[in-house]
């Protein structure tokens, strides 16, 4: 089955949005909806912790790209953590990973906000 | 196992419904898991571009998926009575361009060449009723390097 989940913290100045399940045409609005309204609140230190996400289409990357001009746009970032091999492919094949801050986990993606 | 076949209006409504059939599909021929990753991203894609594309401008008319194994491979099959768009004249995705100048389009049509093992497209006949047909080759077979 399909499902899909968000769910929002703060760790110090930065936010992390966890993203669980599939992220697809359909789920995809309620992500880029999610990031959106993190960078309208003035939060542009982002963090996607995608270490329970198994699946992200086009859709999904369209979101993420989207959130990554404007929090950079803003002087912040959004950084990707803990991506699976199979999600990590579709990055890669989008050419994403030369524009994009992956990182292993979350607490390095935290860091690199200083 | 007969081929398995679903037709509905291509709306956004119905995405969940297309997208279901393709797990169903996995799952019925018990697909593993980064083949039917590869199926999933690859159907998706072809869908969306009929939804979003295909019926722009007018009522949203039929389309039917199909699928069945074909040796070593799970043929699926996009039929639909909207614009005819051959992918071979999809615009090259942009992979270069630093993020300011980054965009997404065409990115759709990227990863349907770059995870199938054969695309074919025969645009349709209006007058003769017969639809546009999409055919989606993906191997069954675990492609390697995919970490």
């Amino acid at each position: 089955m399909r499902s899909f989940d968000l769910s929002t913290r703060a760790d110090g100045a930065v936010t992390v949005v966890a993203v669980a399940g599939t992220v697809d045409a359909v789920t995809a609005p309620r992500l880029a909806e999610a990031l959106q309204a993190e960078v309208d609140a003035g939060r542009h230190r982002l963090v996607a912790d995608l270490a329970a996400a198994s699946y992200v289409s086009s859709a999904g990357l369209r979101a993420f790209l989207a959130t990554v001009k404007q929090a950079r746009a803003a002087g912040g970032d959004l950084c990707l953590a803990a991506v699976q091999p199979s999600v990590h492919q579709v990055f890669d094949l989008a050419g994403f990973t030369a524009i994009v801050r992956f990182f292993d986990d979350v607490d390095g993606a935290v860091a690199a906000f200083g | 196992m007969p081929p398995m076949t679903v037709t509905k209006p291509a709306t956004a409504g119905n995405l969940a419904l297309f997208l279901g059939f393709v797990e169903f599909v996995a799952d019925r021929h018990g697909l593993a898991a980064e083949s039917a990753h590869r199926l999933k991203l690859v159907v998706e894609e072809a869908v969306t571009n009929v939804v979003h594309h295909g019926y722009a401008g007018r009522e949203a008319g039929d389309l039917t998926l199909s699928a069945d194994l074909d040796g070593d491979a799970v043929v699926v099959t996009l039929e639909d009575h909207g614009a005819a768009f051959d992918p071979a004249d999809a615009p090259p995705a942009d992979l270069d361009s630093d993020w300011r100048e980054r965009s997404v389009g065409g990115l759709g049509w990227h990863l349907i060449r770059e995870l199938t093992d054969a695309v074919a497209y025969a645009a349709g006949d209006p007058a003769a009723g017969r639809p546009n047909r999409l055919t989606l080759r993906v191997g069954r077979a675990p492609r390697g390097g995919t970490s």
